[in-house]
């Protein structure tokens, strides 16, 4: 096979393959969900963040975060940055 | 003086002596080699440069090289395949040693897809299943194996050498190990030096690439946030992908289907104990002896010719040019999305898993403190993983 070829080719069909691939995890999850409505995550993204680079459950972080952020409106005293603040209560526990 | 005899003996049966006696001949090209073995050695336990392959590589690099320890024979390897009949002593000159034995693993295929059965049980692919035009630029950061390809062809490589060089942009050490054993055996050694020391260097290489190529604007766009995976998604997707690739694409097979197959152990809950053994204690086992006997390929021989050179260039063009094909493809769909995409997760289309996602999201959050590209950024990267396994299965059914 001549380089264009090989190039040619071997490109065309990783898109393909992949593309493919794309088009089933499209079709999948209405077929294993049903046509419902997609659910929003339950987490917020700095929980998510968190529980990747912490190994530590995102409900545990985002129930504590919710815990500041009540605690927060209550006292009326802010804490600041949630994320830092959940991570030191934590390490606390 | 039957002792002096005996010393007299010892010393020249010794390794200084082999160097030595032979300076000029060989023995420089020896003491190069051991320098080189105690340079990735630093690089490894010092700069943390991916110490858990590197150190195994440049401790077998040093075994190797080692003249009299006989630990490795590539007598038994040549011409690409293995000398059975050498194993049996059909060459009394040769007694095989114990990197010969463990090498069989690399040469047979079967170290890489067993690290890819841990991957597979340590991989979260629901980023991904959320949002599955993330295999899109997954595919995307691929284009630096094929131009590196080209670029492999134009200094003289042949085109299974060239293949085995492009798979370096694939930023995937155990899918660049097993397409380099297979289409170019000889140069091994070199491929898989250059492709984990620029794994390494991802958070070095990736920056520039990516501020160049995007604006603050698109640096700064916030995505939205993703949906939840089911576990039934979790479990389906593993078998749903092995059975498309693999019956589209057999010679990938071996490579997806592990990866799947961890993933399955992992995704079912059923199987905890295998998933521990394979993403723990089995992958530790293969990493060692995968390192190790990757390593040994280095002989002086191989390793200190022009073309090593030429591979350590091509490897930084090949993650160069995947991060820019990923990045260039983000910016396409955040034009297509209108602005919805962040173009910098592109970039983590390379694997390289999860330190190109990690790259995606410091650069990001650089722009924008409050800007979480982690999760948004694993997509691609897992989609890599995937993408890279089957360019190589491409390249090794086209080349091989």
């Amino acid at each position: 096979m001549s380089t264009a070829e090989v190039v040619a080719t071997g490109s065309v069909l990783v898109f393909t393959l992949l593309i493919l691939i794309t088009v089933v995890l499209y079709i999948l999850p209405l077929f294993l969900n049903g046509f419902r409505k997609k659910e929003k995550s339950v987490l917020e993204e700095p929980a998510q963040t968190a529980e990747i680079s912490s190994g530590i459950p995102g409900e545990i972080i985002a129930a504590i975060m919710a815990a500041i952020a009540a605690e927060e409106e209550a006292s009326g005293v802010p804490y600041g940055n949630f994320r830092v603040v959940a991570f030191k209560k934590i390490r606390r526990k | 003086m039957s002792f002096l005899n005996t010393l007299k003996d010892i010393f020249m049966e010794s390794g200084f002596y082999s160097i030595f006696a032979d300076f000029t001949g060989g023995g420089w090209k020896v003491l190069v080699m051991l320098g080189i073995a105690c340079v990735l050695l630093y690089l490894a336990i010092v700069k943390k440069f991916e110490p858990l392959l590197l150190l195994p590589i440049a401790f077998g690099m040093l075994l190797a090289n080692l003249p009299g320890a006989a630990m490795y024979h590539e007598e038994i390897f040549a011409g690409g395949h293995v000398n059975w009949p050498m194993f049996a002593g059909s060459d009394p000159s040769i007694v095989p040693g114990l990197l010969d034995y463990l090498y069989l693993g690399v040469k047979l295929g079967i170290y890489p897809c067993l690290i890819f059965l841990g991957i597979g049980c340590m991989t979260d692919f629901g980023p991904l299943i959320a949002n599955p035009s993330s295999l899109l630029l997954g595919a995307a950061a691929q284009l630096g194996i094929f131009l590196t390809y080209i670029g492999a062809k134009l200094l003289g490589f042949t085109s299974a050498e060239s293949g085995a060089i492009g798979i370096i942009g694939g930023a995937d050490g155990p899918t660049a190990i097993l397409t380099s054993s297979i289409l170019a055996p000889h140069l091994l050694g070199a491929i898989a030096v250059a492709a984990y020391s620029y794994m390494a260097l991802v958070p070095v290489i990736q920056p520039p690439i990516m501020r160049l190529l995007t604006t603050k604007k698109e640096r700064s766009i916030r995505m939205t946030q993703l949906r939840t995976v089911s576990k039934t998604e979790k479990v389906v997707f593993p078998i749903a992908v092995t059975l498309l690739v693999s019956l589209l694409l057999p010679s990938a097979a071996p490579l997806v289907g592990m990866l799947m197959l961890g993933n399955l152990l992992k995704e079912s809950g059923v199987c905890e104990r295998l998933v521990k053994t394979a993403s723990d204690s089995l992958m530790n086992i293969v990493v060692i002896f995968l390192g190790t006997t990757v390593g040994a390929t280095a002989t002086a021989e191989r390793f200190l010719t022009f073309q090593t050179l030429g591979i350590i260039i091509l490897g930084v063009v090949a993650f160069s040019m995947g991060t820019a094909g990923g990045v260039l493809f983000g910016k396409l769909m955040c034009v297509i999305t209108k602005g919805k995409i962040n173009p910098l997760i592109g970039a983590a289309g390379v694997s390289a898993v999860p330190m190109a996602a990690r790259v995606a999201q410091k650069v990001g959050q650089e722009e924008n403190s409050n800007n979480y590209l982690l999760m948004h950024a694993m997509g691609p990267n897992v989609a890599g993983v995937i993408g890279s396994a089957i360019a190589a299965g491409l390249l090794i059914s086209m080349l091989g």
